[in-house]
């Protein structure tokens, strides 16, 4: 990664940030917003430990703290967490088209939260867990019955994660169809469409410590995973084993997918074609590969988001806003791309 | 009645309610809600609370309102003028800070888990909110007036439930020693063959106008029913909600079920909203009875008593479903 390209994306990253904690529905002014940063350490304290907040917080540091600076932060940690697991899958699978849902974990998660909403107990965080746990479950079943049908096949890695896939399809069908439609069944319908209008500091405190862990764990494997894309047999000529690596990674992308996907629903777009984006001007060095694509995913999102939460005073689904902002971007690349002669990679 | 009317005043505990005290609620789902002074600024949520809402004659408190309410025509002649913000839903999610910039001192959420959480961020910030249940008849007089009390509209609470004593009584004489009640089949807008089970608040509504729902034994929300079983339970006519696109009634061309297509069909106008439990929806079980039922509401007078029960509630008649006007 050049420097000029590092200040670049530092520079796009930045003034989005700056962008983004100034839109909002609620009319927030500069000082208000530094005020609030000065206040915000007390809050979390309070919030960690259960305790009230501070009686003096004015209604502007209210809606900042607790509103919009945690969606800000999920947004971040959402966009990059979906983009680097699709960087990964990408990588392991030798496949640009792969996507982070290859092995059912995304309708995992879709199923168990549509299982917690209906469950009769249990309040939002059971909702969540449950969310968590099947996306997890969904990825273990894949690579179980992938290994158990044949040692390291990425071809088989692939079927059975969708066969895993449909079944839990199918078994979120069976619960739409016993879902109230004016009770339940909106709330399944807001985790299939994905969205951050609730996000709060619990969230964050959800997904951070798996997305932290995540890029850490991605970031010293990116010279292996370099070594993986050439192939099985260099690979191994190389001192690695493949297929370890190849499931350790797979599993601890799913970790952050599925963490992703139980906090804020199913966004779609990112964790395909981010990655894919970021490849046409960096090309596939998992070197620059995993940090762009972690950084673009994070902005991307948090982009799409502050459109989604402050261009109208309702919502506006997330996914259709990454759709929308990134079809046509992506388009554009692939046009420069070919226009200067260069071929994808 | 006296069941209806026991069963609100344990959900709706009033600690106190002289001028200047502080109103204290128990919602339904038993969070104590304290408000300083009855609400003038409203956001109700989504469509059911904002038809408890207008019953209650607060068009010009509300400030906001769910993103599709307006879109019906009862709730947009109610409101007129006046333009409240529209939140947005629960599918595509609430803009908490457009509901926050509103300012409301009362924001009405449904019951549901994802209500639950949303209504405990709001309280984060300050805001009260009553989380709202009516899906049966007793539910809604329980909403009303614990929405009635949170907003100082007691009075109107009362009329409300006068008119729908009054039209519960009148149905009840109308209908007695009606034998054998008819066979019907409960058909959801857009499926013919998605019915209201047992449990369901539009079972209810076929029990207070004189019908036998052939559902009653099913359980779940809109069940989903093939031809055979339809054919099975041998309806003897069909009630269906109508959308305005005749969806059910292509189905029924379609589908092969010759015998169905010969059966009577009573339609609950699109935009009467007496598919939904709300405070006036007791006008939809009227309205099948005398369908249902011609000889026994054969009088002119009795053609007048929605008119009158629509008079009685909101001081207008044109709020009546279209098909119904004169």
């Amino acid at each position: 990664m050049t420097t000029k390209v590092r200040l670049c994306t530092l520079w796009t990253l930045g003034s989005l940030l700056l962008l983004a904690l100034f839109m909002g529905r609620y009319e927030i002014g500069v000082q208000a917003i530094f005020q609030s940063f000065a206040r915000l350490p007390e809050v979390l304290y309070c919030l960690a430990s259960r305790s009230p907040l501070p009686e003096d917080l004015t209604p502007e540091q209210q809606v900042f703290l607790l509103l919009r600076l945690p969606r800000i932060v999920l947004a971040l940690l959402i966009g990059a967490g979906l983009a680097l697991s699709g960087a990964v899958y990408q990588g392991v699978f030798r496949n640009p088209l792969v996507s982070p849902d290859i092995l059912g974990v995304t309708s995992g998660c879709v199923f168990g939260a549509a299982l917690g909403l209906l469950w009769p107990q249990g309040g939002w965080l059971w909702v969540q867990a449950c969310a968590l746990l099947f996306g997890l479950a969904a990825a273990f079943a894949s690579m179980t019955i992938a290994a158990r049908l044949g040692q390291g096949s990425l071809l088989l890695l692939i079927m059975t994660g969708i066969i895993v896939g449909s079944m839990f399809s199918a078994g979120l069908m069976i619960l739409k169809t016993l879902a109230d439609p004016y009770g339940e069944l909106p709330a399944i319908v807001f985790w299939l469409m994905g969205s951050l209008s609730a996000a709060s500091w619990s969230n964050v405190a959800q997904v951070l410590p798996l997305a932290l862990f995540g890029y850490a764990l991605f970031h010293l494997y990116r010279y292996r995973l370099n070594v993986l894309c050439l192939g099985d047999r260099p690979s191994q000529s190389l001192g690695l084993d493949p297929v370890k690596l190849r499931y350790g990674l797979i599993a601890m992308a799913s970790c952050v997918v599925a963490a992703c996907v139980a906090s804020v629903g199913q966004i779609a777009w990112i964790g395909l074609v981010i990655p894919h984006m970021v490849r046409t001007f960096t090309g596939s060095d998992h070197l620059s590969l995993i940090p762009l694509s972690t950084l673009f995913g994070g902005a991307f999102l948090l982009l799409s988001d502050s459109f989604a939460r402050s261009a109208f005073a309702v919502e506006v689904p997330v996914g259709i806003v990454t759709s929308l902002i990134g079809a046509p971007l992506f388009a554009y690349l692939l046009f420069r791309r070919q226009s200067q002669g260069g071929h994808h990679a | 009645m006296r069941a209806l009317f026991l069963c609100a005043a344990l959900l709706c505990s009033v600690a106190f309610t002289a001028a200047g005290q502080p109103i204290e609620l128990t919602d339904h789902r038993g969070r104590q809600v304290s408000l300083p002074q009855p609400a003038s600024r409203i956001v109700s949520t989504y469509l059911p609370s904002t038809l408890f809402s207008l019953s209650l004659g607060l068009e010009q408190q509300l400030v906001g309102i769910g993103q599709s309410d307006r879109q019906q025509r009862f709730v947009d002649q109610l409101l007129g003028e006046h333009d409240p913000i529209a939140v947005g839903s629960r599918t595509a999610g609430l803009n908490l800070e457009t509901i926050v910039a509103l300012q409301p001192d009362l924001v009405l959420m449904h019951d549901k888990k994802d209500g639950i959480r949303l209504a405990a961020m709001l309280e984060q910030l300050g805001l009260a909110v009553l989380l709202v249940k009516a899906e049966t008849l007793e539910e809604v007089d329980a909403t009303l007036g614990m929405i009635a009390t949170a907003t100082g509209r007691q009075a109107q609470a009362q009329r409300v439930r006068q008119a729908n004593l009054t039209l519960r009584n009148e149905l009840e004489q109308r209908l007695q020693g009606v034998a054998p009640r008819h066979r019907s089949y409960y058909v959801k807008r857009d499926d013919l063959f998605s019915t209201a089970s047992g449990e369901m608040y539009q079972h209810q509504m076929l029990q207070l106008a004189g019908l036998t729902n052939v559902a009653a034994d099913l359980r779940g929300f809109f069940p989903k029913v093939d031809a055979e079983q339809l054919l099975r339970w041998q309806p003897q006519l069909l009630v269906i909600e109508d959308d305005g696109l005749n969806r059910p009634q292509r189905q029924l061309q379609h589908a092969g079920v010759v015998p169905l297509r010969q059966l009577p069909q009573l339609t609950l106008p699109a935009d009467s909203l007496w598919s939904m439990p709300s405070p006036f929806a007791l006008a939809g079980a009227y309205y099948l009875a005398s369908q249902a039922y011609p000889q026994r509401f054969a009088t002119a007078q009795d053609q007048n008593v929605l008119a009158d029960y629509y008079q009685q509630i909101f001081n207008r008649t044109d709020l009546l479903p279209k098909a119904l006007w004169p």
